[in-house]
C-alpha cells in the first residue's frame, strides 16, 4: 500500500527489510525510499518496529533479510562504523565522562590518520560546531552538568561533526519537556535546511511528524503502512490505522449515493479510493470538517457537554439512538447549552 | 525517596534497632578484632614486631603478597573480559558464563583446593608426567596461585556486570557510528566508564587473595619459610602455642584488611556514581 516509488532522487532505499527477536518479529517486510535532502519521519506506535528500522540503517542491528542501499551502495554489507552515518540517539548516548567538546571531537579524532585533521583544526571544528548549536559556553561541561535541551544539542553536534552523508535522529525530542521540544524542532527544522542533509528521525508523536518531516512514512506491526507528504496522509489516509493515527477520527452513518453520499440528507464529498460504493456505511470524518449547526438538514443530534478550551469550544453530542458520544470542536464560544438540539454537517468523509 | 517506615518516625524504636545492630557489629566483629590487636601487643610492642619479623613470618609475607600480585592482575584482567563479553554482546551461553563465574562462590574453598591436588598432585591425573619433566605444582607457588586465582575470580566481573548493564551499549553504539574501532571504543569510551568499579572489584579480589585459607591450605603442604602463606602462618604458630606470633601476624595480616577496607569505602564516598550501586540514576 505504499506509494509509487519516486525513481528521482531516492538516496537510501530500504526493501522487505525482515528482523526477529526470538520468536517475535520487531519487521515484517517493510519497505521506505528516502530522497536526497529531505527529511522522513518514521511515524508509529510502540512496537510498530520503527525504531529496530532506523538501528538496521544506522548498522546496529542485522536484518534477517531484505536490502539496505544508500545512493546505490549496499549498505548492510558496511560495518557501522565506515557508514558515514550521523546518529543522535533516544537519550542521547553522550560519552559520560567527556566533556561537552571531547564529546564533539570524538569522531574527528576517530578517523583514520590519513583522513584526520590536525589538533588546532580539530579544536577549530568543535569550536564552531558548539557555536552552531548555541553551546559556545559550554565546552567544558560534563553530560551531567547540562540540561536535557542541551545534551540533546551536543549529541546532535557530535553526530554532524564526522560530516555524515545520512543523518538518523531517534525520537529525538521524547525526553524534553513540551516547551523545549517545540523550540529545538525549529531549529532542527532550520540546521537541516541549511545542511540539506538526508535526514530520517522516528516519533510515536504524529504532531511532530507532520511538522518536521517534507514525508511521512506511517508504519504499522512491522510494515510501513503509507508514505506521503503530511498533507497527503492527512487528506487521503490509504487505511483506517492510518487516518485514525494522523488526526482527530469520528464515525458517523452514511448513506452512500453514486460518487458521493448524505447525513441525514446533508450531501457531502468522498474522498479516497476503495470501500462500498452504495448503501449504508460507517463513514471516517475528521472532527474539524464536521459543522455543527441548529438547523437541518443534517445528522440529528443531541448536546451532552459544551466546554471552552481556549479559542476554541469542545463539544460531545450524541447521535440519535447512539450510545457513546462524539467529540467535536467548533470555532469560538459557542452558546450551544446541554441538551440542545443540533444537526452536524460533514464537508468531507471516507469509507474504508 | 521512600518514606520512612514506622521506626524511623519513632525515635525512642530506631534508636533501639540502631544500638541493637551496632551492639551485634561489636560483639561478632569488633571485639575478636580488638582481641587480636590485645593479644598481639600483650607482651610489648617490641616482642610483637619482633614475631613479625622472624624469616618464617617474613618469608610467609613475602609469599602472600606475590601470590596476590600474580592472581590480583589475571582476575582483573578476566574479570573485565568477562563482563565486557557479557554485556556488550550477545551470545550462545551467555548464562552458562555467568554462573560459573558465581562458582567459586558457593563452592566450599577446600575443595577449590582439592581439585588442584586431584589434578596435579602426586597421585593426580597428571602427577606421573609432572614428576617425570621435575614441574611441581601442588605444594608449589603455582599451586597456591591456582587456587587463590579460584576462590579470587567472581570479584572483579561481578563488581562491573551490574554497573556495565546499568550503562547499557549506548555509548559503544554511539561510538562505533562515530568512526571509532573495537579496540578504541574499549579504551576511550568502557574503560573510563567502568574505572572505579574496576578498582573496587581489585580491592574486594585482593583482600579476598591475601585471607584465604582454606583452598591454600590444602595445596600448601605448610614448609615453613617457602609454602606457608600468613594466613597458614598464623595458624602453624597458633598450634605451636606461640600465642603472642601468632596474633602478632594476625594483627599484621587484620591491618592489610583493615587498609583494604579504608580504601574501598573511600572509593564508595568519592564515586559513588561509578560503582555498581550508584549507576542506577
Amino acid at each position: 500500500m505504499t506509494e509509487p516509488s519516486p525513481a528521482i532522487g531516492a538516496a537510501l532505499k530500504v526493501s522487505g527489510v525482515v528482523k526477529r527477536f526470538g520468536r517475535s518479529a520487531a519487521l515484517e517486510g517493510a519497505d521506505v525510499e528516502v530522497r536526497e535532502g529531505e527529511i522522513l519521519a518514521l511515524l508509529g506506535p510502540s512496537g510498530s518496529g520503527k525504531t529496530t528500522l532506523l538501528r538496521i540503517i544506522a548498522g546496529l542491528e542485522q536484518p534477517d533479510a531484505g536490502t539496505v542501499t544508500f545512493q546505490g551502495r549496499d549498505l548492510l554489507s558496511i560495518p557501522p562504523r565506515h557508514r558515514r552515518i550521523g546518529m543522535v540517539f533516544q537519550h542521547y548516548a553522550l560519552f559520560r565522562h567527556m566533556t561537552a567538546a571531547q564529546n564533539i571531537a570524538f569522531g574527528l579524532k576517530a578517523k583514520p590518520r590519513a583522513e584526520r585533521p590536525t589538533g588546532k583544526a580539530i579544536a577549530e571544528r568543535v569550536q564552531a560546531l558548539l557555536e552552531r548549536v548555541q553551546l559556545g559556553e559550554m565546552a567544558k561541561r560534563f553530560p551531567a552538568q547540562l540540561s536535557g535541551g542541551q545534551r540533546q544539542r551536543v549529541a546532535l553536534a557530535r553526530a554532524l561533526a564526522i560530516q555524515p552523508d545520512l543523518l538518523l535522529l531517534d525520537e529525538p525530542f521524547g525526553a524534553l519537556d513540551a516547551k523545549v521540544r517545540v523550540e529545538l524542532r525549529g531549529w532542527v527544522r532550520q540546521l537541516q535546511g541549511e545542511l540539506n542533509l538526508t535526514t530520517v528521525f522516528v516519533t510515536h508523536d504524529q504532531e511532530e511528524a507532520l511538522e518536521l518531516a517534507d514525508r511521512v512514512a506511517v508504519m504499522r506491526l512491522g510494515k510501513v503502512v503509507q508514505t506521503g507528504s503530511p498533507s497527503e496522509l492527512y487528506a487521503s489516509p490509504a487505511d483506517p490505522f492510518v487516518f485514525e493515527f494522523l488526526g482527530g477520527c469520528v464515525r458517523l452513518p452514511v448513506t452512500l449515493t453514486e460518487g458521493g453520499g448524505h447525513f441525514g440528507g446533508w450531501a457531502a464529498e468522498r474522498v479516497g479510493a476503495g470501500g462500498e460504493a452504495a448503501g449504508e456505511a460507517s463513514a471516517h470524518v475528521r472532527p474539524e470538517a464536521v459543522e455543527v449547526s441548529r438547523e437541518g438538514p443534517g445528522l440529528p443530534a443531541v448536546v451532552a457537554e459544551a466546554r471552552p478550551v481556549g479559542a476554541r469550544t469542545r463539544l460531545l453530542v450524541r447521535l440519535n439512538g447512539a450510545a457513546d458520544p462524539v467529540e467535536l470542536a467548533v470555532d469560538g464560544v459557542s452558546d450551544l447549552a446541554p441538551g440542545a438540539p443540533v444537526f452536524l454537517r460533514p464537508r468531507r468523509f471516507q469509507v474504508f | 525517596m521512600s518514606t520512612p517506615s514506622r521506626a524511623m518516625r519513632n525515635p525512642a524504636a530506631s534508636f533501639a534497632l540502631i544500638g541493637l545492630a551496632l551492639a551485634w557489629l561489636g560483639l561478632m566483629v569488633g571485639l575478636p578484632l580488638a582481641i587480636v590487636f590485645v593479644e598481639a601487643f600483650k607482651k610489648g610492642f617490641e616482642i610483637a614486631r619482633e614475631k613479625v619479623l622472624e624469616p618464617d613470618a617474613l618469608a610467609a609475607v613475602r609469599l602472600t603478597l606475590l601470590v596476590a600480585a600474580i592472581c590480583v592482575p589475571l582476575n582483573a584482567l578476566f574479570g573485565l573480559a568477562a563482563a565486557w563479553a557479557v554485556t556488550k554482546f550477545d551470545f550462545r551461553g551467555k548464562n552458562l558464563l555467568v554462573t560459573l563465574i558465581d562458582l567459586p562462590f558457593s563452592v566450599s574453598p577446600v575443595i577449590s583446593g582439592l581439585v588442584w591436588v586431584l589434578l596435579f598432585g602426586a597421585s593426580g591425573w597428571f602427577g606421573p608426567w609432572l614428576r617425570d619433566h621435575d614441574l611441581k605444582i601442588v605444594f608449589a607457588l603455582p599451586g597456591l596461585v591456582l587456587a587463590t586465582l579460584f576462590v579470587s575470580l567472581p570479584f572483579v566481573a561481578r563488581e562491573l556486570i551490574p554497573l556495565m548493564q546499568a550503562q547499557g551499549r549506548d555509548e559503544e553504539h554511539a561510538a562505533a557510528t562515530l568512526g571509532a574501532g573495537p579496540l578504541r571504543t574499549f579504551v576511550l569510551v568502557t574503560l573510563p566508564n567502568v574505572r572505579w568499579a574496576l578498582l573496587y572489584g581489585i580491592l574486594l579480589s585482593t583482600a579476598r587473595a591475601m585471607g584465604e585459607f582454606g583452598a591454600v591450605s590444602v595445596v600448601s603442604g605448610h614448609i615453613r619459610g617457602a609454602t606457608n602463606t600468613l594466613p597458614l602462618h598464623i595458624e602453624v604458630l597458633y598450634n605451636d602455642y606461640d600465642m603472642v606470633g601468632a596474633f602478632a601476624c594476625a594483627a599484621l595480616l587484620a591491618s592489610l584488611a583493615l587498609v583494604t577496607l579504608a580504601a574501598k569505602a573511600a572509593l564508595e564516598h568519592l564515586h559513588p556514581d561509578g560503582l555498581a550501586r550508584g549507576a542506577g540514576r
